[in-house]
């Protein structure tokens, strides 16, 4: 979850703000692009420099973000006046047909320049944010489908293996785990699921988690993740 | 500043070690801090480690705003040079940080106010007046067919007009239908100027006055001059909530009414007043929670109540009106002045937060009412009460009234109750206008209590009673019951009956289920009607387009009833120049056969705007209240823009004009308006995407749109060994950019001409030219700088 929000340096001073934090392009419906907003609250003007990574993602949820051009983004670099807001603008560039969705990440990452001339011989720390917003190029009629592939609990941890097996990315928000053995039924809330809640599951892809919980689910039980999202 | 506090540091230290070895002190001024608080520069004596002495008047000037008055003002009663044993706080000289440190008691602290009223000194700043010219003309035509019961084929045409001259506003409704005798009649008509500053409204023409008490409304053709809170919707006229507290550390403070959060902030340790809490109508709990940095909570928790009608204290409201009245009979509008024409007027006075008062005065010939009103919040409750009296020639009569509501609200469902109570007592001779007739009923109760039996059930329970005059005439009573079941969130079923006897014995009788069925994913809607007596059922199914552009909004109403079925379809189709719309309507009644009417209708607006020599016109939805119209550039004009506001919809787009109207401002209500450039060619943008405006009275702004330079500059910079320039700042003329880590650039905002490229810091220079025809993306490729300076 820490991984999409903003890595922000500072708590409580926010120079900018970047949103949304999640976009999808729905290429099914037409479009091509999509936009996010760039806020400076400060009273300074801001040098920000936007990139966009391929985002891929293991079993763990560690992310490899990679070189790409199948996203454009404009302006990708720019120096946002006091109190001013800019449209950044991403578009789908690509002539991939694509089956399955594809996972992007937009950085847009404020330097370490003083471009205001006010502030320009002003000796001080300077606090710089980076936001890494999430973005997905999605087909028509994709769907995401989770299942559990399989899961052992020893009444300190419960492990679990997920995969998506749909062709759009499904965050996990709001879990309830189902499970059924010899005709006796249990289930897990999201309060018991500490670490699985509101993660996100990319199209095609499997994740574990790895849940403290004193439960034993009996190994050989029927599961089922259900997801109100 | 650090640089010099050093360097004084310095100098300071070894003017100490000096005077150590001297044996004598020094002056100077250092900063008082309490705890992490920096209160002001203090002129001190040090020896050194030791603080010797305080100047008192640099000392109060640092404490004004801190300390409380009784403790400022015995400080002003000591001598000029204070030794630390004679002043009443704690002060410790810091000889590494050289700063003074106190601990100030949170006794001694004076209340700081923390305002929850809204903060709008960045909006007061940045926002744009409207034209000094304006106007627009609303239209909205539609062509009828049908069967002649139906109304057979007919034209209608609604205009509304208005003109805005520096805030002085004409406007005008006229309707036009072919058929009618008249074809034309005109509605209403007014010119109208507001003052803002004083929050009055003065109108002539056709004016609707407001009432108080057991005054009548009349429109009028005539004259009208209010006070009217609309006029600065941010300041606070009604009664809010003030509460004192106290934070022994920095904690994140928030504030809830009746379990909704209205502010949260960051706040230090002290003594605070809370001000301007916003309060609903009723009996309000005010939580105050206090979170410290360890995590440790403090909460306030107090009652307070308030009606709507109630003003703040030292606040006054008035209404005065004077003209003819008129009515509007057959598309045909009636001054009526064979009995004179009317005064009408009310002034109100909050006394307090917690009593209001008003006397009013409605005069017409040899008929006057005039009368009181008072409101009293205590407690457990709002109590109001009324006189009036009533003349006509020598018949005189009086009235009064007594009311007390009780509205309680909260999180849980048990928490929220409504009680009402209302005695009304009239004269035999009492009047409220000039032709009105003696009422029969003398004294009239009623009472209603709603309650909530549980989480998904209320139950209301009304009853009135009112004891006739006459003898040979029986007193009126009646009931009525609601039951309403709220179901998984976004279903409603209500049930209600209600019996009423008139003082002829008549009964007359009401039951009805009403069922609403919402599908939020769909932004659909089923809302259905049972009328008992008459039999009848109606259901309406709507699925809305949540005023997206080019989204159909639906809306299908059947009716079913013992003598009478209706069918009807309506289709609205929103675009930038107008909604098109069409309905189908099929009726059957008894006796008659199917009949079917159809219509297609255009409902939009033509709008204009003049403003520092520019004219701006255009074609748009249709406009309720104020709008603004953005002009792109010539060379703009062949680019699609939209605009998005409160929507996360596109709310508008380049009309036919190539202008960009939005047509939703609300008087007096500053606005954020964000361009939205997505529909722009690759490698163009707007100079300005975000601009906030402050629309006044049906105005009119217009707002010239500029693009970001005639084109975008891309490639590299790189030293004159080949390694990338790194987060460089540079400029092209007044343009500044910078470079990323990789030595790119990307300069947006350059015009036509001959330009020089530089990096801060260094002499070399890079010339290149851009042509006039130029647009989007120009490629310098590979700049490699000669010097190396960097």
């Amino acid at each position: 979850m820490n991984r999409i929000l903003p890595l922000l340096f500072l708590p409580f001073l926010f120079a900018f703000n970047f949103s949304p934090m999640s976009q999808t392009i729905e290429l099914g419906e037409g479009k091509k692009g999509g936009q996010f907003l760039i806020d400076n609250e400060g009273g300074t003007n801001i040098a920000v420099e936007l990139t966009v990574k391929e985002r891929k993602m293991d079993e763990e949820g560690n992310e490899t973000l990679l070189e790409t051009k199948d996203i454009s983004v404009f302006p990708p670099q720019v120096i946002i006046p006091p109190r001013e807001k800019r449209t950044i603008r991403v578009q789908y560039t690509s002539k991939e047909e694509l089956t399955s969705e594809k996972s992007y990440r937009v950085i847009a990452e404020q330097l370490p320049l003083k471009v205001d001339a006010k502030t320009k011989d002003q000796a001080g720390i300077q606090m710089l944010m980076k936001f890494v917003a999430a973005l997905y190029a999605t087909p028509a009629g994709a769907k995401s489908d989770v299942k559990v592939v399989s899961q052992t609990s020893n009444g300190k941890e419960l492990v679990l293996i997920l995969e998506n097996k749909g062709n759009r990315h499904q965050l996990l928000n709001n879990p309830v785990l189902k499970y059924l053995f010899a005709g006796e039924k249990g289930e897990m809330k999201a309060g018991e699921l500490t670490g699985l809640t509101g993660e996100n599951i990319l199209a095609g892809n499997k994740r574990k988690f790895v849940i403290p919980s004193k439960k034993i689910i009996p190994s050989g039980s029927r599961i089922e993740l259900k997801i109100n999202d | 500043m650090i640089k010099f506090l050093y360097i004084v540091f310095i100098l300071l230290s070894f003017s100490s070690v000096f005077a150590q070895s001297m044996g004598t002190s020094y002056t100077a001024q250092i900063p008082l801090y309490d705890k992490d608080t920096n209160l002001g520069d203090v002129q001190v004596e040090i020896n050194g480690d030791e603080l010797i002495s305080v100047d008192r008047d640099s000392l109060l000037n640092a404490l004004r705003d801190t300390l409380k008055e009784d403790t400022i003002a015995a400080f002003e009663r000591l001598p000029s040079q204070l030794t630390p044993s004679q002043i009443s706080i704690p002060l410790r000289f810091s000889p590494q940080e050289l700063k003074l440190e106190t601990s100030i008691d949170l006794q001694l602290m004076a209340r700081k106010k923390t305002d929850l009223g809204v903060d709008l000194e960045d909006e007061k700043r940045d926002a744009l007046q409207p034209a000094p010219f304006g106007g627009a003309i609303n239209y909205r035509l539609e062509q009828f067919w049908g069967d002649e019961r139906l109304g057979g084929k007919y034209f209608s045409g609604q205009f509304g007009s208005f003109i805005n001259m520096n805030s002085l506003v004409l406007e005008s409704q006229m309707f036009y239908q072919t058929n009618t005798d008249a074809q034309w009649f005109r509605g209403d008509t007014r010119l109208v100027k507001d003052f803002e500053k004083q929050n009055i409204r003065t109108q002539v023409g056709d004016i609707y006055p407001q009432i108080q008490g057991f005054m009548v409304a009349k429109p009028l053709g005539g004259i009208n001059i209010q006070r009217n809170f609309s006029l600065n919707p941010y300041r606070l006229p009604y009664p809010t909530g003030n509460q004192n507290f106290t934070l022994k550390s920095r904690s994140f403070v928030k504030y809830f009414v009746n379990s909704v959060m209205v502010k949260s902030e960051y706040l230090q340790a002290g003594n605070y007043s809370a001000k301007d809490i916003p309060l609903n109508n009723g009996l309000n709990t005010i939580l105050i929670e206090a979170t410290d940095d360890l995590g440790q909570k403090q909460f306030f928790v107090f009652k307070a109540s308030s009606n709507i009608n109630l003003l703040n204290e030292g606040e006054s409201r008035f209404d005065v009106s004077y003209g003819t009245p008129f009515i509007d009979t057959s598309l045909k509008r009636d001054y009526i002045n064979r009995d004179g024409n009317v005064f009408s007027g009310f002034y109100q006075y909050g006394f307090s937060s917690l009593f209001s008062s008003s006397v009013y005065l409605q005069n017409q010939q040899d008929f006057n009412l005039y009368g009181s009103e008072f409101i009293q919040a205590i407690p457990i409750g709002n109590i109001t009460a009324g006189i009036a009296r009533s003349n006509l020639e020598k018949l005189e009569g009086t009235a009064g009234s007594l009311g007390y509501q009780l509205i309680t609200q909260g999180k849980r469902w048990f928490d929220s109750h409504t009680l009402s109570l209302r005695y009304e007592n009239r004269s035999r001779d009492f009047k409220t206008q000039l032709t009105d007739v003696s009422t029969s009923i003398q004294n009239a109760y009623a009472a209603n209590y709603t309650i909530p039996v549980s989480n998904i059930l209320t139950f209301s329970l009304g009853g009135n009673y009112g004891d006739v005059r006459n003898n040979l005439l029986e007193d009126r009573y009646g009931y009525d019951v609601n039951l309403s079941f709220r179901v998984m969130n976004n279903h409603n079923i209500a049930f209600y009956v209600s019996r009423n006897r008139d003082e002829f014995k008549n009964w007359n009788d009401v039951a009805y289920v009403f069922l609403t069925i919402s599908i939020p994913e769909s932004n659909s809607y089923v809302s259905s009607l049972y009328d008992q007596q008459q039999k009848n059922i109606r259901v309406n199914v709507l699925r809305d387009n949540q005023n997206k552009l080019y989204h159909f909004r639906t809306q299908a109403i059947a009716e079913y009833g013992e003598e009478r079925k209706n069918g009807e379809l309506d289709l609205n189709y929103p675009t930038q120049i107008g909604d098109f719309g069409s309905r189908i309507t099929a009726s059957k009644i008894e006796q008659f056969d199917t009949a079917a009417r159809g219509s297609a209708r255009f409902n939009s607006a033509f709008v204009f705007a003049y403003d520092d020599s520019e004219l701006g016109f255009g074609v748009s939805r249709p406009i309720p209240g104020s709008f603004v119209i953005f002009k792109p550039e010539d060379r703009l004009r062949d680019q699609k823009i939209g605009l998005k506001s409160t929507s996360p919809f596109t709310e508008s787009q380049s009309g036919l004009f190539d202008e960009i109207v939005f047509s939703n401002l609300i008087a007096y209500q500053y606005r954020d308006i964000q361009l939205d450039p997505t529909f722009l060619e690759p490698g163009r943008s707007l100079q300005r995407e975000k601009f906030t405006l402050y629309p006044t009275y049906r105005s009119a702004h217009l707002i010239k749109l500029s693009e970001r330079g005639s084109v975008i500059l891309t490639g590299k910079i790189l030293k004159p060994d080949g390694t990338p320039i790194a987060l460089q700042v540079g400029s092209v003329g007044d343009v500044t950019f910078f470079t990323n880590r990789d030595g790119q650039i990307f300069i947006e905002g350059v015009e036509a001409g001959t330009h020089e490229l530089k990096l801060e810091g260094l002499e070399d220079k890079f010339i290149f030219s851009v042509n006039k025809e130029e647009r989007g993306y120009k490629e310098l490729g590979i700049i490699q700088l000669k010097e190396n300076e960097l």
